[in-house]
């Protein structure tokens, strides 16, 4: 004879296990009930699962654990007992449920008799224990991984966790064009020298990195420059003169000859410098609106990149926010200012603070 | 009187204004020490400017061939036209025999002309209208560039520079292109770290997020073209459980940017690598047909450019790349590296580790002859190098094989093999264990046996000077044992002053790289031996029939001396047949076997 159903949460969904009657357990006597928790067996005999209701996604996981944690009804969980509890007639269900405030909560609503506590805080035991072995169809690994997946984003949600400000992408960002910096000077050096093989003088009229670049794409094999390509050459260089100082250059210059096939390839190369240096562009315009949406302030005060760099240094925002002024005014420049702190002439005194110019706020 | 005078930037002719200073060659000079003394002697009637360095070229060229230019010609058919009466200066003369040739001028050259162009050449800016000094200085430059480079006869297609560049370069964007793949793994992985660990491919990761975007686009999204089937499901699958966080619009972008730089700098990638296959067969066909593109192109960066290697001798070829360890092993009296960039060569790469050394030499060696033919030959074809290669994989095969006939035994019962092999040239081979029917023959072939018996003693203390020698012969002599047990002993009536080269030639052979090229050498010798007919000594006759089983060349050298030592021994008087193959030989042996059963 059923007397007693308990509702189980899972992080995969709620289920709802039947409670039969036997001997010892008719007595509802926690100890009793103990002992046979253990033995699956045994347990299974007395406890077996009646229906069980999995989440749709994590996002229903998610607002159905925040219902649970306030003790609200979630509307998911209200159909689930009605259509799996027998409700009203002559004798009333009498429901297991683990937390006081949520079994309130159902006894208004669905005029349940709830029991918590005691027995039923022991059967929720043995239910957790043997979870998998009892309700079939769900692995060890889905209901692990349904676990931290909740797990995670239910911590997210209660710490208020802001995808606009965080400042991890600043940090990462900042290292990352940093390092696009050095890989776009070390490329843009060996176009220089592929292309110079061919047309040297072109390095000494044009001295930007990235225009140097296009033009290498433009011109091609510098013989058929012509007055035709002058005005493509002034687009790009924006200086008529050095356009007209390139296209004399190129008629008497000094430069071997190149095959097409390695025209072909100084091509694509320039190519790729080009977009890395646009990336680049993209990548200062993205840190300065990270900036501004997570240290709108900081940024204003000392720019960008800086306050990008402070905030690196330090490894978050809030580490950062933890620091003394005077840090602050040395950050970037420990290594010099270590090197005269321990020195106990007043010497090290002041060196330390003419290093102190040079950190990252002193070049700012 | 006109005067023509060649500059690097172009043609210029003068007309002389006062011809009587022409006749004092001596004081010519003084009339050149400043521009406006210059401008009274001579006036700049034209100048033909050159467009570029190609025309200016083609007019050196042809001036220095002695041959009238296009551009000469147009300059001088204009003259012609406005005063052909007028004498033409010039400061070549078989340039003056030309222009009278084809244009009917009278070209004059002189003492006087010389010193006349010296007075030009002084005042050159001051005669020169309008033309600035830095054009002037330009122009030279890039004439001398291209007349130099013409005259080397250089080609752009040959130049090794690119390669260096190349190689270096693929290093270098392998290293970046980690370092982004990296970050960009890192970056999405905040979003949707599960897929990380199921897409381990970086490029398939790339296009993956580039497609997907947020993960939860997963679902609709289709993956096919970039991953396998089952990856693909995996993907689907963990895009709805994953724990990872939410992204903003703008981080989205930002990542999927930095993918797409990724894609393409992988792509170049790829290109660089085929520019660089490209290249490779076009610059140095034969050391890419011998060791493979990448290893090559490796070798050639290190030496600095494919001259500089060809000037290596194989044996710094071999270790090339393994200077660290060469000169640590110098310095304190250990064994040197055995390979050194050639270990990452496909030949070497197939072959046991115990064979790694040998192939590595003997691939060195070949390499070093194919990198000089590229280098300094004058086609550029590959066939010295398949060549190389077939001889080399040949070589190759011979070495498994003999290794894998070793193995067959137990590793110690064939090295004792050798060695027993060794001893049984001193042992005998008894037949007189082969019949139990007592015969008189074999008695006298007992008393012989006996006699035998002496001379292996006496010559025991021979070998044993040889030991040394030949115990290190011995390992290549199993091999070339087992092969010459077809062709029997020849014939031994090597006279002893063979002996002597056929040693030299011998123990040069064993450490030459191939079998086969000493075999023949063997056989050719032999066989010139055996054309010489000479009478067979009646013991070493004996000696070869008692010896049946034991060939070795050693035995052979042994032989010979011993006929050599004795060469009155007159007992079972047979005749030295004059046999040419050695199966022949075998079954006369076993006949003569026979007969004395």
């Amino acid at each position: 004879m059923v007397l007693l159903h308990v509702v189980f949460e899972h992080a995969a969904g709620y289920a709802l296990f039947a409670v039969k009657e036997v001997e010892e357990i008719g007595m509802l006597l926690p100890q009793v009930v103990e002992a046979s928790v253990l033995n699956v067996g045994k347990f299974s005999s007395v406890v077996n699962l009646s229906a069980f209701f999995p989440f749709k996604s994590a996002q229903t996981a998610l607002e159905n654990i925040n219902a649970i944690s306030e003790g609200v009804l979630h509307a998911d969980l209200k159909l689930f007992l009605e259509t799996n509890l027998p409700i009203g007639g002559k004798k009333k269900a009498l429901l297991g449920v683990s937390d006081a405030k949520l079994g309130a909560a159902l006894q208004e609503d669905l005029d349940l008799s709830i029991q918590t506590g005691g027995v039923v805080a022991e059967i929720i035991r043995g239910i957790r224990l043997h979870f998998h072995s009892l309700v079939k169809g769900l692995t060890a690994q889905a209901a692990s991984k349904a676990q931290l997946g909740l797990g995670h984003s239910y911590s997210r949600a209660k710490v208020k966790f802001n995808v606009n400000r965080a400042d991890n992408m600043i940090i990462q960002s900042i290292a990352l064009l940093d390092q696009l910096d050095k890989d776009i000077n070390t490329f843009s050096m060996r176009v220089r020298e592929w292309y110079g093989y061919h047309f040297p003088e072109l390095i000494k009229i044009v001295s930007d990195n990235s225009t140097y670049c296009k033009l290498a794409k433009l011109i091609g094999n510098r013989k058929e420059l012509s007055e035709e390509s002058l005005e493509a050459l002034e687009e790009i260089t924006m200086d008529s003169a050095k356009a007209q100082a390139i296209l004399d250059a190129s008629r008497s210059s000094m430069g071997m000859d190149i095959s097409p096939i390695d025209l072909i390839n100084i091509e694509s190369f320039s190519n790729r410098v080009v977009s890395l240096s646009n990336y680049r562009q993209e990548l200062q315009e993205y840190l300065r609106s990270k900036m501004g949406q997570v240290a709108p302030n900081l940024a204003a005060l000392i720019g960008d990149v800086v306050g990008a760099r402070l905030i690196s240094h330090a490894g978050s925002l809030t580490n950062l926010a933890k620091y003394p002024a005077s840090t602050v005014q040395i950050l970037g420049a420990e290594k010099a200012l270590f090197r005269y702190w321990g020195s106990p002439s007043l010497l090290g005194v002041r060196m330390a603070a003419v290093m102190a110019g040079q950190g990252w706020i002193g070049s700012g | 009187m006109l005067v023509l005078f060649e500059t690097a930037a172009g043609y210029a002719i003068f007309k002389v204004l006062d011809e009587q200073k022409l006749q004092q060659v001596d004081s010519l000079y003084k009339e050149f020490e400043t521009p406006e003394k210059a401008n009274k002697v001579l006036k700049l009637k034209h100048f033909e400017k050159f467009q570029d360095t190609t025309e200016a070229l083609a007019a050196a060229t042809a001036m220095v061939e002695g041959k009238l230019g296009k551009s000469l010609k147009k300059i001088l058919k204009k003259v012609v036209a406005k005063e052909a009466h007028e004498q033409l200066a010039i400061s070549d003369a078989k340039l003056g025999g030309v222009i009278k040739d084809k244009l009917n001028l009278s070209c004059v050259h002189s003492p006087a002309v010389a010193e006349l162009m010296r007075g030009i050449r002084n005042q050159m800016e001051g005669l020169i209208t309008g033309l600035p000094a830095r054009e002037i200085a330009a122009m030279s430059l890039g004439l001398a560039h291209s007349l130099s480079r013409y005259k080397l006869k250089f080609s752009p297609d040959k130049v090794d520079t690119m390669i260096v560049q190349a190689i270096s370069l693929l290093d270098d964007l392998d290293k970046e292109l980690n370092n982004y793949i990296m970050r960009c793994r890192e970056w999405y992985g905040w979003h949707f770290p599960e897929i990380g660990k199921i897409v381990t491919d970086n490029l398939a990761y790339c296009k993956t997020v580039r497609k997907i975007g947020d993960r939860t686009n997963v679902a609709t999204t289709d993956l096919s073209e970039i991953l396998p089937e089952e990856i693909e499901g995996e993907v689907k699958l963990a895009a709805e459980i994953s724990m990872g966080t939410e992204v903003s619009e703008e981080d989205i972008a930002n990542i999927m940017h930095l993918c797409d730089q990724v894609i393409e700098i992988s792509d170049y990638r790829t290109q660089l690598y085929d520019y660089l296959k490209n290249r490779m067969m076009a610059i140095a066909p034969n050391l890419t047909v011998m060791v493979g593109e990448l290893v090559g192109a490796r070798l050639i960066s290190h030496a600095g450019s494919l001259l500089n290697l060809a000037k290596h001798p194989a044996s710094t070829v071999q270790i090339l790349g393994a200077e660290k360890a060469l000169f640590r092993a110098l310095k304190t009296r250990r064994d040197t590296p055995k390979y050194g960039l050639i270990y990452h060569a496909s030949l070497v790469g197939q072959t046991t580790a115990k064979n790694k050394g040998k192939i590595s030499r003997a691939l060195a060696a070949k390499t070093a002859l194919a990198i000089r033919y590229d280098a300094l030959g004058e086609d550029t074809n590959a066939e010295m190098g398949v060549e190389n290669r077939a001889k080399l994989e040949a070589r190759l095969r011979y070495l498994e094989e003999k290794g894998i006939r070793r193995i067959s035994g137990t590793g110690k019962a064939l090295a004792r093999a050798d060695k027993y092999q060794h001893k049984s040239d001193i042992k005998v081979f008894d037949p007189s264990g082969d019949s139990t029917l007592p015969t008189k023959k074999r008695k006298i072939e007992e008393v012989e046996e006996a006699e035998e018996e002496e001379r292996p003693v006496e010559s025991k203390a021979k070998k044993v000077k040889r030991d040394p020698l030949t115990e290190g012969e011995a390992e290549t002599e199993t091999p070339k044992k087992k092969k010459e047990k077809k062709k029997k002993k020849k014939s031994v009536e090597e006279p002893t002053q063979e002996e002597e080269p056929k040693e030299e030639e011998e123990e040069t052979a064993i450490s030459q790289v191939g079998e086969v090229p000493k075999k023949k050498k063997k056989e050719k010798k032999r066989a010139a031996e055996e054309s010489l007919k000479e009478v067979v000594e009646a013991p070493a006759e004996e000696a070869r029939h008692l010896h049946l089983f034991t060939n070795t060349t050693q035995k052979k050298k042994k032989e010979k001396k011993r006929a050599a030592e004795e060469p009155l021994k007159e007992e079972a008087a047979v005749e030295a047949p004059a046999e040419e193959t050695s199966e022949k030989k075998k079954k006369k042996k076993k006949k003569v076997k026979e007969e004395v059963e």
